[in-house]
């Protein structure tokens, strides 16, 4: 699909209209407005953050939170540790897979602390790393359970291994769709054109094992390297249909663990994102509390 | 910096707008650049002076409605016009609804104005009635100023009319004919134009069969270098491939025919100009006579397939070649598959016409356009400013995605189809209202459905929600006489209204009227009708005509449980604003009530 673009003379392979434009050269236009949120202490809650270089030469930086200590000074004991990947429909510039090598690329970083070979003084100091804890939003969610797969094959180093996997509204594409909101269909097809985009070199939606884990042909989920996964989807989201497949296909697969799925009726994909203070984002994170807690 | 601050006194005193303020030259500046009527109607209302020089630095008037005010009274206010615009016949003339001895007559205006106006050079009659002397009169007296000439959907005058402008105005770049009933005397017109013209920019004659002779059009094309746009009726594309090599400037195509369907050799040397990004017309064109425009589709802004032959598998492949489309008219063969099509591929699109076919051979299997199409459409093309469709099926979900995803919805008009039995989602309330209430760019609205399409919260909704809507179409809605009334309270800004098979009572339409500060139009056909109109006086105020056509005599013993008249599909109502008063014209068939 080749658009000629008068002007500049740089052809646009996607065009999605709001949201993106994508140019044969790499180059890419973002339309929704996002703002930089720098590090900080938030006057809230007492949460304290920091960016961290965990591959100065490649430009890989993680921000960290800390949450602030009880009232009697100190922690008692070490904390847990969540390693969160945010969503945002996949990078452009950087394509599918490279992020997936990113992201077990931080997760080893967390993993050399165990053995005092990491440098962060907050994790060597505060971190319990018998229980790591993977999780994501959106392409994040897509990007944990990746990162959870590559788990059950590889050792993340050190004795580390992933206590869960909490996958909030899964990017998830291909196969059956159960979507009859016409709506959510038309936001589906919209979904798997830029799939390609973002992935050059594709199969398709369909059995892209990527984009699409429950495809033929993919990888068992049995292997999923932790021992208890969490989904929460919103009840309107187009994709919802691809998290309950997740949870379905990974109980019926071998895998010797415990699922746990959560529905917010009639809300859509990234819902706690946009209103962020409505009673079911609140519900949603203390499930995911709850979740983290218990493990 | 140096010298004294200047005192208040003097401040204040040079950005009085007092006697004595502002120079004349600067407010004769100022107000050139106020382009919107209506902030012109609002400056003029400001003193006596600003009126003045409103009236000599207006350029462009239009007029909604010719019945609406005198030509003289124009005249008076408005001496240095360039360009004026009058409409006539009400549009659903367009549909066969009103008699051709209506009026709207452009006689009057053109006997009144084409001498005196000394700077004017543009003219556009919409929908009336004008005769060869009309145009004979507007030669004699404005045709060597002339530039722009547009007859649009006229009737009454024939080629002779045209032979008199070819060779009288040669200062001519707009030539506008497009839909109109003309009488064909002959082709030496486009000869005569030929060779007198060489400016012509745009020549439209689409819609209207008038002959030509293609030699006639390379002559055009040969003598005007300037045309960029030439829509015809229709002519064997094969014969044009003289004048398509000779026009290199030409940009706008449509009329181009496929007679002899199936026969691609003939048609494979078409050659279309280097620039053009317009096309249409292509009537006939078939699946074996597309490949004639592959070569340009990727360039192409503006299609109109509304006369192809066209299957929607036909459609599907053409159009996936299409990424620059802004402008797309075609039938609902074009079905949803086709508009998923759309979607995916015409992300600049911005004004999408779905026309209703009859008997299309493709149409059986495919089933026409739904709120899937509609959909999908909504969320692919967000840059839509126009969707005019004719649909088969409708939800209010799709309505509802039009809502949340075209926020630069301009113009936007829905026809349901009747020839469906189950339609999946009635009322439409709430996509009505989510349309409504999202869009607020809409200027104009258009609803025709079924009766129980909206109910009478739904046009509650659509009066609550009109926002700065000033068109409104609306067909079998509501319920009863409160929806009317509810909608009616809503609508702050609605100028011109058009009603089509409700059930309200002359009553209910009367007091509905006299609810709409900004109301200058309405007009009713199939309400609940007496013979004499006496309830439709309730509207009457100074400045308000009413025009009434009486329901057949038949109907008059059918009478409702209720005892109010029962829905008269012949009956109308056309009441306006007018500074003119009573029409001198009227035709017989027409009433025009007024107080005793």
């Amino acid at each position: 699909m080749a658009n000629a673009d008068a002007g500049d003379g740089d052809e646009v392979i996607l065009d999605a209209p709001g949201f993106i434009r994508v140019y044969r050269s790499g180059r890419v236009e973002r339309f929704l407005p996002v703002d930089f949120a720098p590090p900080s202490t938030d006057a809230a809650t007492g949460v304290s953050s920091k960016d961290v270089a965990i591959l100065p030469d490649a430009c890989l930086l993680v921000r960290i939170y800390l949450p602030l200590p009880p009232s009697s000074g100190s922690y008692s004991g070490k904390l847990p540790v969540l390693v969160f990947f945010h969503g945002g429909g996949f990078c452009l510039e950087h394509p599918v897979p490279a992020l997936y090598g990113d992201a077990w690329t931080a997760l080893q970083w967390v993993a050399a602390h165990s053995v005092g070979r990491g440098q962060e003084p907050w994790l060597t100091a505060h971190a319990d790393l018998g229980r790591v804890h993977v999780g994501g939003e959106s392409a994040g969610a897509n990007i944990a359970h990746h990162a959870a797969m590559r788990a059950g094959r590889e050792e993340l180093g050190h004795g580390v291994k992933l206590s869960s996997l909490v996958m909030i509204h899964p990017y998830f594409l291909g196969g059956e769709s159960s979507e009859t909101d016409d709506m959510g269909v038309a936001l589906l097809r919209e979904l798997v054109r830029l799939w390609p985009v973002v992935c050059p070199g594709t199969s398709g939606c369909d059995d892209d094992p990527l984009i699409n884990p429950m495809a033929e042909g993919a990888p068992n989920l049995a292997s999923l390297g932790c021992r208890r996964v969490l989904v929460c989807v919103g009840g309107k989201d187009p994709m919802r249909g691809r998290g309950r497949l997740y949870c379905e296909k990974l109980k019926r697969s071998g895998w010797r663990g415990e699922v746990d799925d959560w529905e917010a009726d009639g809300q859509g994909h990234g819902f706690h994102l946009s209103c962020p203070m409505s009673a079911e984002a609140e519900a949603q994170v203390r499930v995911i509390a709850e979740f983290l807690t218990y493990g | 910096m140096g010298g004294e601050v200047p005192e208040p006194r003097r401040l204040s005193r040079s950005l009085s707008f007092g006697c004595g303020g502002v120079p004349e030259e600067a407010l004769h500046l100022v107000l050139g650049y106020v382009d919107d009527p209506r902030d012109r109607e609002a400056a003029s209302l400001v003193c006596r002076r600003w009126h003045r020089i409103d009236a000599l630095s207006r350029k462009h008037v239009t007029v909604g409605f010719c019945y609406a005010v005198e030509p003289a009274r124009l005249l008076a206010r408005f001496r240095r016009l360039e360009s004026l615009a009058l409409k006539g016949r009400p549009r659903a003339a367009m549909y066969g609804l009103i008699p051709e001895d209506f009026g709207a007559y452009a006689a009057p205006w053109v006997a009144e104005l084409a001498a005196p106006l000394d700077c004017l050079k543009a003219l556009h009659l919409r929908r009336m009635t004008v005769t060869d002397e009309d145009i004979a009169v507007l030669v004699r007296a404005r045709g060597h100023m002339l530039q722009v000439l547009k007859l649009d959907k006229c009737s009454g005058f024939s080629t002779d009319a045209l032979r008199l402008v070819a060779r009288s105005c040669r200062s001519l770049r707009t030539l506008f004919l497009e839909e109109c009933i003309i009488a064909d005397e002959g082709s030496e017109w486009l000869h005569e134009l030929a060779v007198n013209n060489s400016v012509l920019v745009t020549l439209n004659f689409y819609m209207t069969e008038l002959k030509v002779e293609p030699a006639d059009l390379e002559l055009l094309a040969r003598n005007c270098k300037s045309l960029i746009s030439l829509k015809m009726s229709d002519c064997d594309l094969s014969d044009l491939i003289g004048f398509l090599q000779t026009s290199k400037a030409l940009q706008e195509f449509a009329g181009g025919a496929f007679f002899e369907v199936g026969e691609y050799t003939k048609y494979e040397k078409v050659k279309l100009p280097p620039r053009l990004c317009f096309l249409g017309g292509l009537t006939f064109m078939g699946k074996n006579e597309m490949p004639v425009i592959f070569p340009y589709s990727a360039s192409l802004k503006k299609l109109d397939l509304q006369y192809t032959f066209l299957t929607t598998e036909d459609h599907c492949q053409l159009i996936a070649k299409c990424p620059n489309l802004l402008v797309l008219e075609v039938r609902n063969v074009i079905g949803d598959r086709g508009l998923e099509v759309v979607a995916d591929t015409c992300k600049k699109l911005r004004r999408l016409r779905i026309e209703r076919g009859d008997d299309d051979p493709g149409q059986e299997e495919q089933g026409g356009v739904s709120q899937i199409g509609l959909t999908a459409v909504a969320v692919g093309c967000r840059e839509l400013e126009y969707i005019a469709a004719y649909v088969s099926d409708i939800t209010n979900g799709a309505l509802e995605s039009i809502g949340t995803f075209c926020k630069n919805m301009y113009d936007f008009r829905l026809v349901l189809l009747d020839k469906q039995n189950k339609i999946t989602d009635l009322p439409l309330d709430n996509g009505v209202r989510a349309l409504l209430r999202s869009c607020t760019k809409l200027r104009r609205f258009a609803l025709y459905l079924r009766p129980g399409g909206l109910s009478d919260a739904g046009l509650g909704y659509v009066g609550q929600y009109s926002g700065n809507i000033q068109y409104m179409l609306l067909g079998n809605v509501g319920e009863s006489d409160n929806g009317l009334i509810r909608f009616a309270m809503g609508c702050a800004n609605l100028r011109k209204l058009e009603l089509r098979g409700c059930c309200f009572s002359e009553r209910a339409l009367a007091v509905a009227v006299l609810q709409m500060p900004s109301l200058r139009y309405v007009w009713v056909q199939g309400y609940r009708a007496s013979q004499t109109g006496r309830d439709l006086m309730l509207m009457a105020r100074p400045y308000w005509n009413i025009e009434f056509v009486p329901p057949r005599p038949e109907s008059a013993c059918r009478v409702m449980a209720d005892g109010q008249p029962c829905v008269d599909t012949h009956a109308q109502v056309l009441a306006y604003y007018s500074l003119a008063g009573r029409r001198p014209d009227c035709p017989r068939w027409l009433v025009t009530l007024h107080p005793a």
